[in-house]
């Protein structure tokens, strides 16, 4: 309850600030929410663009915040989304039954995630690298090895700006518009996640090794394994965001510059943060992300330049995971005074 | 001229006080940066402009936040049924376009860069890259020779065909000129043709640190076909021409789209121009004349492609005057610099070009291909 009033007044405040940069400049701030709100929910064609904007967002949110409830800084969703993207694509070379094939593509997508993660958790454990220092190293192999990839390897013929589309029998069905049944994915996860975490004995001691490592080790858990546990799930969900939107989304295909990829991943420890680092509550934080993203369109007609509704975006951004970045950052700091061996 | 301006201005007010809030709109969608590019897009968004004032229409204009957004925003913009034109400014919307224009029948689309896709609401506005980059690489390549470079290089964005056609006719025309020379000046040696693709439209350290490499390897002549992007090499070229204590190149650079000199007076030597604005102004007359879609083809027969005239970089100056570019001096100064360049090299240059530009107009060159990437991979063999 408390965090809901919380995350409000953020909201409110995040909303008034970025009002005010408007003002500033001359412009209808409110006259430009109101666009930013029919450009995101005003149809059910809006509200599809928007939902199917969030779901790659919610499986890498929960990547970071499966780490953060192990305490750890895992930042390594933007590598592993994009490995599980271009492996998720690379199965169209295959041939297999329609929907045999989607299931494959996401079996070793999941398969390429949970493998990127894997040498995170054993340089942690063996020789005590940060896993800040080890998933910034591995985003930057794994973005040069996917562009690699898609511009030499899987490049359309024709048209050369983006890599074939992937076949019909591994897409996701369509539900309504841009929005497909890759839904099941990053909600499937979510409560997966959610039930994991709060109902089974193993998503406990990732959390009590997390709230307090010493108290945990004393109660009989095994730390490292609670860390190897929480990355390998972390990287299995954010493989699964590249390949939702790969196999989920328009133009079902990887563009020359990954740039339909974006920033997925980063974009995740915003969610991550907005929601709580709570599996439903990233729920909710990736949605609002998806309606900033999707509604922008509409404030660039009210005259409102792409940099202005960049700083808005950012600010509301800012505003909304604040609360919970302090709150990890107090954690973190507190960690550091008391030095846990591995 | 001024008059007439006046006189249409006048007539532009007086449409819009006739037609009252009923005005039309029409509006533009950026892929990527939106206007300031000093290139593709503001020449996208002077056509409007122009047609907006001729037409008695209200223009808007949005850019996209990512390629995320692309067929949600296009279809948003649909939706509102405001528009009599949707204009799509940049490749980069092959996929998104085609699709809203599938989804939304009675919209009416515009493509600048890509075709139609036989759709009968939209108009693909495509150009004959290759004839501006080949005037661009016939001077290039005759201008290295004159400075007895090795090479002459190029700095491009993406690999996508509206850049691919630019850099086929660059490559054709530098081989071109090295003929002529032999022919007309005396022995030559074959000039190689480097092109750096960056890989993006908006990273202009990129494209600096692509044109350093270029300068080491020799090619001192460098064309820059990477909007955003290549506004770094041209000032990696500037760099290292004052580096040299030079007012004038080599190196020299050459623009793309819009008449680009006045952005390094005295080191960008020319530019491959590509009339985004006349195509944009033609897509707002088809939409507002009710025909079905088709592909309209600019090259230098329509005025729509070619190497930027004294003319050109004089509107251009004037026009970046007007916008608060920060000019290296005054618009006289920078006038008589970048036309001083010009007259640094050798004359059988401008000569040369003239030729080239006749035999073009005339349909007696046949330049290559390059709309797929096997005919570009066959371009770069045959003129490597």
């Amino acid at each position: 309850m408390r965090a809901i009033l919380e995350s409000l007044l953020a909201l409110a405040l995040g909303v008034l600030v970025g009002a005010a940069v408007m003002a500033a400049w001359g412009r209808d701030p409110w006259g430009a929410y109101a666009a930013l709100f029919t450009g995101a929910l005003g149809n059910v064609r809006a509200l599809a663009s928007t939902l199917s904007r969030s779901l790659p967002l919610v499986l890498t949110g929960l990547t970071f915040a499966v780490g953060a409830r192990a305490g750890l800084f895992n930042i390594g969703a933007q590598g592993q989304m994009l490995l599980g993207a271009v492996v998720a694509l690379s199965c169209g070379l295959l041939s297999l039954p329609p929907g045999w094939h989607l299931l494959v593509a996401l079996a070793l997508s999941a398969l390429a995630g949970a493998l990127w993660a894997l040498p995170v958790a054993l340089l942690k454990l063996t020789r005590g690298v940060s896993e800040v220092i080890s998933t910034i190293m591995l985003n930057w192999v794994a973005h040069w090895l996917t562009l690699y990839l898609v511009v030499q390897k899987l490049s359309d013929r024709v048209v050369g700006q983006r890599t074939f589309t992937v076949p019909m029998g591994m897409r996701f069905p369509v539900l309504q518009g841009e929005l497909t049944w890759s839904w099941t994915v990053s909600v499937g996860m979510a409560l997966f996640l959610f039930w994991f975490l709060w109902y089974h004995r193993q998503g406990y001691e990732v959390r009590a090794a997390g709230l307090n490592p010493r108290a945990a080790r004393a109660a009989g858990i095994s730390v490292s394994r609670a860390m190897v546990l929480a990355l390998l799930l972390g990287g299995v969900s954010a493989a699964w965001a590249g390949a939702i939107q790969v196999l989920g989304r328009f133009p079902y295909a990887i563009t020359s510059d990954l740039a339909n990829l974006g920033n997925l991943g980063f974009d995740g420890i915003a969610v991550a943060l907005i929601g709580r680092n709570h599996p439903l509550g990233i729920l909710g934080g990736a949605f609002f992300f998806g309606v900033l993203a999707t509604g922008a369109a509409r404030m660039g007609l009210r005259g409102i330049p792409l940099e202005m509704i960049q700083i808005v975006q950012g600010v509301i951004v800012v505003a909304m995971a604040a609360p919970e970045a302090l709150r990890l950052l107090r954690r973190l700091r507190a960690r550091q005074r008391e030095v846990v061996p591995a | 001229m001024r008059g007439v301006r006046v006189a249409l201005a006048v007539l532009a007010v007086l449409g819009l006080a006739v037609s009252g809030f009923a005005a039309k709109k029409i509006c533009l969608y950026f892929d990527q940066t939106g206007p300031g590019d000093l290139s593709f897009n503001d020449m996208a968004l002077l056509g409007a402009q122009r047609a907006a004032q001729d037409f008695g229409l209200e223009l808007h204009y949005t850019t996209a936040s990512s390629p995320l957004e692309f067929l949600s925003d296009l279809s948003s913009l649909a939706e509102t049924g405001e528009y009599v034109l949707i204009v799509g400014v940049g490749f980069l919307l092959f996929d998104a376009l085609p699709e809203a224009a599938r989804l939304y029948p009675q919209q009416k689309f515009a493509f600048v860069d890509g075709p139609n896709f036989d759709l009968p609401n939209m108009i693909g506005l495509l150009f004959k890259e290759q004839e501006g980059g080949a005037l661009a690489g016939v001077v290039a390549a005759l201008v290295a020779l004159a400075y007895g470079d090795p090479a002459i290089g190029a700095v491009a964005g993406m690999e996508i065909p509206p850049v691919w056609r630019y850099e086929a006719g660059y490559r054709f025309g530098a081989y071109w000129a090295v003929d002529w020379y032999r022919k007309n000046v005396g022995p030559a040696p074959d000039l190689r043709v480097l092109v750096t693709y960056v890989g993006r439209f908006d990273d202009p350290a990129g494209g600096k640190v692509a044109a350093e490499a270029l300068i080491r390897a020799g090619a001192r002549n460098i064309l820059g076909i990477a909007g955003g992007t290549h506004l770094g090499a041209f000032d990696a070229v500037e760099e290292a021409g004052r580096a040299a204590g030079r007012t004038y190149g080599p190196p020299f650079a050459y623009g793309a789209d819009a008449a680009q000199e006045y952005i390094k007076p005295g080191f960008i030597l020319g530019s491959a121009r590509k009339r985004v604005d006349t195509a944009v102004y033609e897509a707002v007359k088809w939409a507002l004349s009710g025909e079905p879609g088709f592909n309209l083809v600019l090259g230098i027969a329509e005025e729509g492609t070619g190497f930027s005239t004294e003319e050109d970089i004089r509107t251009f100056v004037e026009l970046a005057a007007k916008a608060g570019y920060p000019l290296a001096g005054t618009p006289e100064e920078v006038i008589n610099a970048i036309l001083g360049a010009r007259k640094s090299v050798p004359e059988y240059v401008w000569k040369a070009l003239a030729e080239f530009e006749g035999l073009l107009r005339a349909g007696a060159i046949q330049l290559p291909a390059a709309d797929t990437a096997e005919q570009i991979a066959e371009v770069r063999a045959r003129y490597p």
